[in-house]
């Protein structure tokens, strides 16, 4: 993994806004200046693909200075510690993402926060917003 | 055959920010690469946001990522990093 602090995660729906939504990306470029790292999962860009996300824009994404891919089989028992904390009945891969905000102190990048607060509330999420117009002033 | 390396100039508030950053070619290098992967995104998207649109989602984004900032460093995070071991 990166050496330098990590600030964001992006989840599925992330993944596969990217390219699509302008929000993405500005993102990650302001992460970027800061020369701070984001984390993709594997099991998120498994999510993604699976939904037909343009596998050509994944790996360029991957390709960004700031975007490192992790895997939960690196930090399973970490994850199982995790797991026992939170408790049972929770998506298992929204519960690793989570437990990566917490460790990193980072945030999550997703369509769909409800799921993560779900696995524990006071995981940071920032919800992804439609594109702009150009002229919108946002 | 001697080799041609081309050469050009920067604003001058270009050059001054690269000068603070103290290594002024790995910033250009950087600044470069992300704008050949942008390109690329936007050729195989086949959407390129207007300058309209890029500006909103950049204050969008920054205002969002130091709002979320404030939350962590204000010890949202706390508990559960002391409950897991992962509290400095």
């Amino acid at each position: 993994m990166s050496e330098s602090p990590v600030q964001l995660i992006l989840d599925s729906t992330a993944l596969a806004a990217y390219g699509h939504n302008a929000t993405v990306g500005e993102l990650l470029n302001e992460v970027e200046d800061e020369e701070l790292t984001v984390l993709c999962s594997t099991g998120s860009l498994a999510q993604a693909l699976a939904v037909d996300t343009d596998r050509a824009l994944l790996e360029l994404l991957l390709q960004r200075d700031s975007c490192t891919a992790v895997s939960p089989l690196t930090e399973w028992e970490r994850f199982a510690d995790f797991l026992r904390f939170v408790g049972p009945g929770h998506d298992v891969h929204d519960a690793y993402l989570v437990m990566l905000a917490f460790q990193h102190r980072a945030y999550i990048l997703t369509t769909d926060p409800g799921r993560y607060r779900a696995v524990h509330k006071a995981v940071w999420c920032i919800q992804l917003q439609n594109p702009w117009t150009d002229g919108a002033t946002g | 055959m001697a080799k041609v390396i081309k050469s050009f100039s920067l604003d001058p508030d270009v050059a001054a920010f690269l000068e603070a950053r103290g290594n002024a070619s790995g910033e250009i290098n950087k600044l470069v690469r992300r704008q050949m992967l942008s390109e690329q995104v936007e050729h195989v998207a086949g959407r390129r946001p207007g300058p309209g649109e890029r500006d909103a989602a950049r204050r969008w984004a920054r205002r969002e990522l130091d709002e979320a900032r404030a939350h962590v460093e204000g010890g949202a995070y706390d508990e559960v990093r002391e409950a897991m071991g992962w509290a400095a």
